[in-house]
C-alpha cells in the first residue's frame, strides 16, 4: 500500500515539476495511507491530467498541417474521403479498395502511397523517424496524433460480424498467445492472467482482466514523460517485440494488424481518450 | 513547428473578480549540461530561464527556470480578472530564443 503510494506521487511530482505537488510527495514517505486517501489521490490525479493540456496536443495542432501537406484529405478511413472524426473509432476494418484488413497507421502509410507519392520504403523510414529517439517533432506522429484525437469520445466499436475481420482477429488471438524466440516468451507473459503483473515499478494491464484491454488501447498514440515525444500504436508493438527477443518488427505489417484487431476487439465498447499520458 | 511552440489555455468566459487558471505547454528539451557518453564533449545546457505572464501589457507574474524543469513543461498559474483582454506569456531561454503567445479572455 505505502510502496503504491509513493509511486503515484513519484509520478504526479515527475508529470507536473517540483513545487506544484511537492508536499504530497513529502506526505507519502512520511505515512502509511488508508485506502480512501488513496483513492482520493488518484482521483485528484485523474483530474489534474483531465483539466491541464497534454503536451501530445501540440503534436496534434503540427498535424493538422501535414495531414494537408500530404494530401490526406483524400484518404478514406472508412467514413468517406477526408471524414476523421470518429473515425479511429471503427477501426480496423476491410477496405475493399486496398482488399486488406486495416489499421489506422497502415492505412496512413498506404494512403501515403496512394496520394504523397512515397515508396514503400520512404514510407517505412518516414513512419520510423522519431523511433529510438528524445524530443523528436515528427510528422508522422503528428498526423497519427492529429486523427486519434477527433475520434476523442466516440466508443470503440470493431465489427467483428465482417469474416475478414473476424478472421484477423483469430490470428492476433494466435500471435497474442503464441510463445516464440529465443526467450520463449508470448505477449500474454506479462499482459494475461488473473495475477497482477509488474515491470519494475509499473503495474502491467491484462487482457483476461476485463476493461484493461480497452483502457490500455483507447489512449493511443500517448505522451511519455521520460522520452519527452508521443508513442504510437506501432512503436508499441516494436518496442514489446524488441524486448521479447521476437525477429524485428516492421511497421505497417499484418503483425501488427492482427495484433490491432485484437486488442481493439477486445476493448469494445471504451471510450476513445487521445492523448494518454505515460510515465 | 519547433522549439519555442506554446499552447495556452483559459477559460473563455469568466466572471468579474473570478480567479482563473492558465494553463500552458512549451514545446523544449530542457537538457542540463552534460558530457556526451560516446565522444566525451560537454555538451551545453539548453532550457528555459524566464517567462513572464502579462495580461493587457502589464506583468502579472515573472517564473525564473533552470534545467530542473521537465521537458515539455506544463504550467498553471492562477489569475484573477477584472476586465476583458488578452493574457500573453513572454518567454526567453538561454541560447537567446525569444517567444510569446497569447489567449484572449472575456470578463462579463
Amino acid at each position: 500500500m505505502r510502496k503504491k503510494a509513493i509511486l503515484l506521487s513519484a509520478v504526479l511530482t515527475s508529470l507536473l515539476g517540483a513545487g506544484f505537488v511537492g508536499y504530497k510527495h513529502a506526505k507519502a514517505q512520511d505515512q502509511e495511507l488508508s485506502p480512501e486517501e488513496e483513492i482520493r489521490l488518484v482521483q485528484e490525479f485523474n483530474r489534474m491530467l483531465a483539466e491541464g493540456i497534454n503536451p501530445g496536443e501540440i503534436w496534434a495542432e503540427m498535424g493538422k498541417e501535414a495531414f494537408k501537406k500530404y494530401n490526406l484529405d483524400k484518404c478514406d478511413f472508412g467514413l468517406g474521403p477526408g471524414k476523421i472524426e470518429g473515425a479511429l473509432a471503427q477501426l480496423p476494418r476491410y477496405f475493399p479498395d486496398a482488399k486488406k484488413v486495416m489499421d489506422l497507421e497502415t492505412r496512413i502509410g498506404w494512403c501515403l502511397q496512394q496520394y504523397a507519392g512515397m515508396t514503400p520504403d520512404q514510407v517505412k523510414k518516414f513512419a520510423k523517424e522519431c523511433w529510438g529517439k528524445r524530443q523528436c517533432m515528427g510528422e508522422y506522429d503528428a498526423i497519427v496524433m492529429y486523427i486519434s484525437m477527433a475520434s476523442n469520445g466516440y466508443k470503440i466499436n470493431v465489427n467483428l460480424k465482417d469474416p475478414q475481420v473476424k478472421r484477423m482477429y483469430e490470428i492476433g488471438k494466435r500471435i497474442y498467445y503464441a510463445r516464440l524466440g529465443p526467450w520463449d516468451f508470448n505477449c500474454a507473459t506479462c499482459h494475461a492472467g488473473q495475477k497482477e503483473v509488474r515491470i519494475r515499478a509499473t503495474r502491467l494491464w491484462s487482457a483476461d482482466r476485463p476493461g484493461e484491454a480497452g483502457n490500455a488501447a483507447s489512449i493511443f498514440p500517448k505522451y511519455l514523460v521520460r522520452w519527452s515525444q508521443p508513442m504510437t500504436m506501432h512503436y508499441r508493438y516494436a518496442e514489446c517485440i524488441r524486448q521479447m527477443r521476437w525477429p524485428t518488427f516492421e511497421p505497417h505489417s499484418d503483425l501488427a494488424v492482427a495484433l490491432s484487431t485484437f486488442l481493439y476487439a477486445t476493448g469494445n465498447g471504451t471510450e476513445i481518450k487521445v492523448p494518454g499520458i505515460g510515465r | 513547428m519547433a522549439i519555442g511552440t506554446a499552447i495556452v489555455r483559459v477559460p473563455k468566459e469568466a466572471k468579474k473578480g473570478e480567479i482563473i487558471r492558465v494553463q500552458m505547454v512549451i514545446t523544449h528539451p530542457m537538457t542540463p549540461p552534460r558530457r556526451d557518453p560516446q565522444t566525451g564533449q560537454e555538451v551545453p545546457p539548453h532550457n528555459l530561464t524566464k517567462l513572464v505572464l502579462l495580461y493587457n501589457d502589464r506583468v502579472v507574474s515573472e517564473m525564473n527556470m533552470g534545467a530542473g524543469v521537465s521537458a515539455n513543461p506544463f504550467i498553471a498559474l492562477p489569475l484573477k480578472v477584472e476586465e476583458s483582454g488578452v493574457i500573453k506569456i513572454a518567454y526567453e531561454d538561454n541560447k537567446g530564443g525569444k517567444w510569446e503567445k497569447s489567449a484572449e479572455i472575456k470578463v462579463v
